[in-house]
């Protein structure tokens, strides 16, 4: 019996420091996210995504769980905003330096049998991580 | 002690959705053509005129035989599946082989790529994990090459 929970794993041709900004920067999230991120990244934070055209509108937010800068991040992850009434569940990033670049895993788990809320980041996590490897291997970090 | 990577298991589907900013034929093209595969897919090259009935066969730089099998369905540029087959040398009781489906469509200014590996009998569990592993870096290097010309460079031995 496999537990409701989505991993994903992709590689990309950079620097994981580069990638760790990327992920936890509004500027640059807002570009292959279409959310602005806002934190101060400590543990007991929240963590809040915000639509990029009208910073006080929010798609959702969390609290920071974990944090070990550029290594991994542990949060919360509350739909609420958006008007889905389910328990949070639960993201963590994992950055590795691997000799292709970083290997960049998602997992997002803790989720209620029949979540409204997994069908969705399932089609979401590889658009964006998608959009976020195209984004910094085309060099617009710098 | 039970070695858990030697466990068999039938995994589930294990599939991969990939967004590229390129064309349908493109990524078509990249999957079916030993110019683009030597790039991305651990140097190997493929053999096959894609028909379905045909045989297809994946070969390693040094002519080492790698993977065959055959094409299940041919729907240039959309749709690919094949059987893929390796030699599993001494391992006893040789798993059946898995199927391969590469789903290609457009999605906006990108193609949808998506990789499921369907498999139909128990496998060693430690084969599982480096096959989800391999397809992550083969699929994140077939992206990196279609949209910026360089797959991810494995650093190699200099020539000696």
């Amino acid at each position: 019996m496999s537990k409701p929970e989505f991993v994903y794993v992709i590689y990309i041709g950079a620097p994981k420091q580069k990638v760790w900004t990327a992920i936890t920067t509004g500027e640059h999230t807002k570009t292959f996210w279409k959310r602005f991120v806002k934190s101060d990244w400590k543990v007991g934070s929240r963590v809040e995504f915000m639509y990029p055209d009208d910073q006080t509108k929010l798609s959702h937010d969390g609290e920071v769980l974990e944090i070990d800068p550029p290594n991994r991040l542990v949060m919360t992850f509350d739909l609420k905003p958006e008007g889905i009434d389910e328990k949070p569940s639960r993201v963590t990033y994992e950055l590795e330096e691997h000799e292709l670049g970083t290997k960049f895993t998602v997992i997002h788990e803790g989720f209620p049998p029949d979540s409204k809320v997994l069908p969705g980041i399932s089609n979401g996590w590889p658009r964006i991580l998608s959009s976020m490897k195209s984004y910094i291997e085309s060099g617009k970090l710098g | 002690m039970v070695n858990d990577g030697d466990e068999r298991i039938v995994p589930p589907d294990l599939v991969y959705v990939f967004f590229i900013r390129s064309t349908a034929q493109q990524v078509w093209d990249a999957l079916t053509s030993s110019e683009f595969t030597t790039k991305f897919f651990f140097g190997r090259s493929v053999e096959s005129d894609w028909k379905q009935g045909s045989p297809w066969k994946m070969v390693m730089a040094d002519g080492t035989l790698d993977v065959f099998g055959e094409v299940l369905v041919s729907d240039p540029p959309h749709k690919l599946q094949l059987t893929w087959d390796v030699d599993w040398g001494d391992e006893p009781n040789p798993p059946k082989a898995a199927i391969i489906t590469y789903d290609i469509e457009q999605a906006g200014d990108a193609v949808k790529l998506t990789m499921t590996q369907h498999t139909t009998s128990a496998i060693p569990r430690k084969y599982i994990q480096a096959g989800a592993q391999g397809w992550a870096i083969i699929l994140s290097s077939l992206k990196s090459l279609l949209e910026t010309g360089e797959p991810l460079i494995v650093k190699m031995e200099p020539p000696k």
